[in-house]
């Protein structure tokens, strides 16, 4: 997660989706705060891909595409403070399983 | 006399996990009628105002109710429930506004009613096994 896991015009993408897509229903700064690091702190990036691209949006579950939902999740890494890096967040369960989320 | 002191300590602290452990096992399942009618309509007008502007009561219903929570005690949702909503203000209402919503989701579920309401306390809720309508 140090070494810059998404970049910044992918987290600028995800900050738009997410504002179309998720904020009627959620606070960004739900996303930053303890319970969210209680759910996936110490785990792979792909425990939250798999729960958010499985479940949301609550009304269509699965209705994105894997690049918009690696786009909101590098939204809510940027929200976090984590840096930006020169690669965008990858989309498959392998490489999404090699990175640790963990408490900035 | 400490030695007695921590022995009294361990022996009071070994018959609260007894209890605990006793209460936490289902005794009843939705399908023993564990909840008033009355109880479900006012968890629906709280569902309405507390949660419908981002959930549909069809999610609570059906494959995704089961998908998540067949064969576990209701304590599971109870937790989910009360411990993490209203997502802008968790654990906002009170613990039988929480407990109508859960018997309000039962009556979605279409399971029958009884004469006692669903009580609103995590106990409870671990004794009532949530399993499919017979």
């Amino acid at each position: 997660m140090k070494a810059g896991v998404y970049t910044a015009a992918q987290a600028d993408r995800g900050q738009s989706l997410f504002r179309s897509k998720c904020a009627s229903c959620h606070a960004p700064n739900r996303f930053t705060d303890d319970l969210f690091y209680t759910s996936f702190a110490g785990k792979p990036l792909w425990e939250m891909f798999d729960v958010i691209s499985d479940s949301m949006p609550e009304d269509d579950p699965g209705s994105l595409k894997k690049e918009e939902y690696a786009d909101v999740i590098a939204y809510l890494l940027k929200l976090n403070n984590f840096p930006s890096g020169p690669s965008d967040l990858p989309i498959d369960k392998d490489a999404l399983s090699a990175i640790l989320m963990e408490k900035p | 006399m400490i030695q007695r002191v921590l022995m009294a300590a361990a022996i009071t602290g070994y018959s609260i996990g007894v209890v605990v452990t006793a209460a936490q096992a289902p005794t009843r399942t939705t399908n023993d009628g564990v909840y008033t009618a009355a109880q479900a309509a006012r968890g629906k007008s709280v569902f309405e105002s507390k949660c419908g502007g981002c959930h549909e009561p069809s999610r609570f219903t059906g494959d995704p109710f089961y998908e998540a929570f067949n064969e576990k005690p209701m304590k599971e949702i109870w937790d989910i429930a009360s411990g993490t909503m209203p997502e802008d203000n968790p654990g906002s209402l009170k613990q039988q506004e929480y407990g109508d919503i859960l018997a309000y989701f039962l009556s979605l579920n279409e399971f029958k009613t009884g004469d006692a309401e669903l009580q609103g306390n995590a106990a409870a809720m671990a004794a009532i096994k949530i399993e499919k309508k017979k």
